[in-house]
Formats: structure tokens, C-alpha cells, sequence
């Protein structure tokens, strides 16, 4: 029997393709492919696929949500992510919703098709450069390591962080931390010095990454 | 004589060949396989990711070039414009997930002739490999939408009399602020005064609605002007 597949994601071109491997791959099977993440609770009740590779962003209901209620309703079937991104916010928010498996899109097919392997038998599979990501978050958390991290932060810093990443002003955060503005000043500055940046910019995009603040108007 | 006209009239008939720029390699694994199923389509490269793309123009002289590539969509119309001083005649597709209105004109203008967004069919793609490869521009019905709302935009905001559509020189503010450059920076990379960026700043905010850094560097990333 064929380990039976189902795949989410929002892009036709990539799902196309993505049957045109697994076309291929001896003992896979494509059972059905979803274009958003309601589509994908939908078929898998219907089909009871073996596993399910899901996009982490699509529209609507994303891939995080979509992997909450499916391990929920269909535990016995194993869940694989597929990203764009290989950063700590996304793959904890995954691993902690039930998928056993990450794999960028960056990576070549052999290790999609390895992943589905690994997670049949029953184990965690991680990407080359994902398991890296994770290793270096760990090293930088025993403080052996630099690297940009929110682990290097303090809890005041963050919060301070991800306000300034909402566009508040100093004199705002302030008030809003019941703080002085000058602490507010010197922990941006400490913040940018911890995480080695050097503009405002660089600490927007580095919130967003980490999830503390959202892209959205 | 007779045969080298035969051979002239063989080309005709000669597949297209394509290089196909792509750094998610699930993705151009997938689509070098779909293109494989094509008998009038010869794709000429290994993997590419953007950085040795016009070495391997050099090399094949492909006749498109497919860009995908996971960064800005500026960055990639940059590289478009690099292909086609490279081969003026090379025709270049490319495969957003999403697209802006003033990227997609700038698009235009640079002499990029195929758009195709990635929730596209592989079909529409090979439709437009085949229709740039005429000579004709190719846009996916999103696309077009796109083009036409920005056109529309632009009209409305003039006929008004109080434009809100961003000119070329604000977008360009844009992209430095959002890669964290100082006014001072920018003044010198555009050769105006740091009172003239100033000044724009603050246009740029009021067109915007918007009135902090914070959300300017989100706009920017939403409309592919900068990267994550």
C-alpha cells in the first residue's frame, strides 16, 4: 500500500509540481490536493490521507491553524509543514500544533520525500537547515553564542521591542510601560547593540520574523 | 543553398529553450519536471538561484528566462534588467506570488514581457513561456487587475488634483528607509539635501496615512519593496 499524501497550498504552479515528483516516487501516492487550509480539514476527513504536507502561510485559515484542528480531529495522521521560512517562530508555532515534520522550499524534493518516510515510522523529521536553526537557538540560549535572537533580551526589552515594531514613539512607550522616556531610549539602544543592528528598519523586520508583531496594517 | 534554407525553416520548429531562475528547489525541481513533459520546451540550466543567471545567459543564450526567486520583486526586476542588457532579445517571465502595482509598471517599463502569479496552472505558465517567446506580453488575469487598479488609482488621485499615488523618486525613499538608511545616506545617495529627503519623508507619510518607521518598513515589505 502507498503512503497516501495530501497537499495544501495556496499556489497551483507549486502544487503541480509537487504531484509531478511524487508522480515518481515509487511507494507515495497523491490523494488530493487543497488550496487553503479549511480545504485541507475538509479533504482529509474525506480521504484519510497517511500524511498531510502543509504551506505554513496561506490565506484564511493558515497552515498553523489548519495543523491545530487537524491533529485535534485526526491524530493518527502525521503532519508535515513545507515553508518559504526556516525561522524559530514558525517551527516551534508548527511542531507545538502537532506536525512531526519541517521542510523548506528551499530544499530539494528528496528531502520532502524523506520526510514523509521519517514520519511514517513514527519520528520528527527536520530539514538540514532547520535542525541548524533550532541547534544555533539552543547554543545561543546557553549564552555560548552571538547571534539575533529574542532569547538575548530581556522580558522589558521585548516588550519594548515589539512596541516599537507597532510604531509607538518612545514618549508612548513610556507612558505605556509606566517607565521614563530616557529608559526607553537606552533599551533601544541596548536592544540594537545585543541583537548587532543598526536602524529601526533592522528591528521591525527582526520583530516580525520572530513574531512579536504582525505585517498587517 | 536548398539546404541551409531547410535548415533555416528547422529552426522555426526548434524548441524553446528556457533558463529557469528559482532558489525553492522543490519548486524548480517540480517545474523542470512539468517542463520535461513538454516536447517544444528544452530547459538549458542546472539549479540557478539569481546570482550566476547572467553567466548562464552567456553561456546558453537561452530564448526566456523564468525569475522566481525569494527576495524583493525589485531585486528581481534588477536582475531582469541585467539579463537583457546581457541578451537585449531574451525574453523574461516572471512568477510572483504576489505583485504591486508600481513594481509590476516598473516591470513594464524595464522590458520584462511575462507575469504569471504563482497560484497560476503549470498550462497558463507554458502559455506564457510560448506567447513571450512571439513577442507578445503575457499577464495572468490577476496581473491585469493589478495594472488596470493602479492605472485607475493614479487617474482618480489626478483628476482630483491632490495626488495620493507615491512618485518613482518617494518609492525609491522607501526602499532606503526600509534598509534602514539615515536621511543623511539617502540625500547622498540621490544627491538631493537631507531637508529635501526630510520633506519627502513626511509627503510619504500623509500619502500613506501612516505615521511612524515601524509601519512604513511594513508597507514596504507588503508591497515587495524590501524583504523580511
Amino acid at each position: 500500500m502507498p503512503v497516501k499524501i495530501l497537499i495544501a497550498d495556496d499556489h497551483k504552479i507549486v502544487r503541480e509540481g509537487l504531484c509531478a515528483m511524487f508522480e515518481k516516487q515509487p511507494g507515495m501516492e497523491i490523494v488530493g490536493e487543497a488550496e487553503d487550509g479549511a480545504a485541507a480539514i475538509r479533504m482529509a476527513r474525506e480521504l484519510k490521507p497517511d500524511v498531510v504536507i502543509l504551506d505554513v502561510s496561506m490565506p484564511g485559515m493558515d497552515g498553523i491553524d489548519a495543523t491545530r484542528r487537524l491533529s485535534k480531529e485526526l491524530p493518527e495522521m502525521k503532519i508535515i509543514a513545507l515553508s518559504m521560512y526556516g525561522k524559530r517562530a514558525f517551527v516551534t508555532k508548527m511542531l507545538e500544533a502537532g506536525a512531526s515534520g519541517y521542510v523548506l522550499k528551499g530544499g530539494a524534493f528528496s528531502e520532502l520525500a524523506e520526510a514523509v518516510t521519517t514520519v511514517m515510522g513514527g519520528e520528527v523529521y527536520l530539514c538540514t537547515s532547520v535542525a541548524t536553526v533550532l541547534v544555533d537557538e539552543y547554543v545561543d540560549r546557553s549564552g555560548s553564542s552571538i547571534g539575533a535572537s529574542t532569547a538575548r533580551l530581556t522580558q522589558r526589552e521585548v516588550e519594548i521591542l515589539k512596541l516599537l515594531a507597532e510604531g509607538k514613539s518612545s514618549k508612548e512607550i513610556a507612558s505605556l510601560l509606566e517607565i521614563s522616556v530616557q529608559a526607553v531610549d537606552a533599551g533601544r539602544r541596548r536592544i540594537m547593540q545585543k541583537l548587532d543592528m543598526q536602524s529601526l528598519a533592522d528591528l521591525v523586520k527582526f520583530a516580525i520574523r520572530e513574531g512579536l508583531t504582525s505585517i498587517d496594517d | 543553398m536548398i539546404f541551409r534554407l531547410k535548415m533555416h525553416n528547422m529552426n522555426i520548429t526548434e524548441k524553446i529553450s528556457i533558463l529557469l531562475v528559482d532558489d525553492h528547489r522543490v519548486m524548480s525541481q517540480g517545474l523542470r519536471l512539468l517542463f520535461r513533459r513538454e516536447p517544444c520546451i528544452e530547459v538549458v540550466n542546472g539549479e540557478c538561484h539569481g546570482t550566476d543567471a547572467a553567466q548562464l545567459v552567456r553561456e546558453h543564450e537561452p530564448n526566456v528566462a523564468i525569475i522566481d526567486v525569494n527576495r524583493p520583486d525589485t531585486d528581481n526586476i534588477e536582475l531582469s534588467r541585467e539579463l537583457l542588457s546581457e541578451k537585449p532579445d531574451i525574453k523574461i517571465v516572471l512568477l510572483p506570488t504576489q505583485l504591486h502595482a508600481h513594481v509590476l509598471e516598473q516591470a513594464i517599463r524595464y522590458g520584462v514581457m511575462g507575469f504569471i502569479l504563482k497560484e497560476c496552472n503549470f498550462a497558463e505558465l507554458l502559455n506564457a513561456v510560448k506567447s513571450v517567446h512571439r513577442g507578445n506580453i503575457y499577464m495572468c488575469s490577476k496581473i491585469k487587475d493589478i495594472l488596470a487598479n493602479g492605472y485607475l488609482d493614479r487617474a482618480q488621485a489626478a483628476s482630483m488634483g491632490n495626488s495620493s499615488a507615491l512618485t518613482e523618486r518617494e518609492y525609491e525613499i522607501i526602499r532606503y528607509m526600509s534598509l534602514g538608511r539615515s536621511s543623511k545616506e539617502i540625500a547622498g545617495k540621490l544627491n538631493i539635501s537631507s531637508k529635501t529627503v526630510d520633506a519627502c519623508r513626511r509627503k510619504i507619510m500623509t500619502k500613506l496615512e501612516i505615521d511612524s518607521v515601524a509601519e512604513l518598513v511594513k508597507y514596504a515589505i507588503r508591497s515587495g519593496i524590501t524583504s523580511i
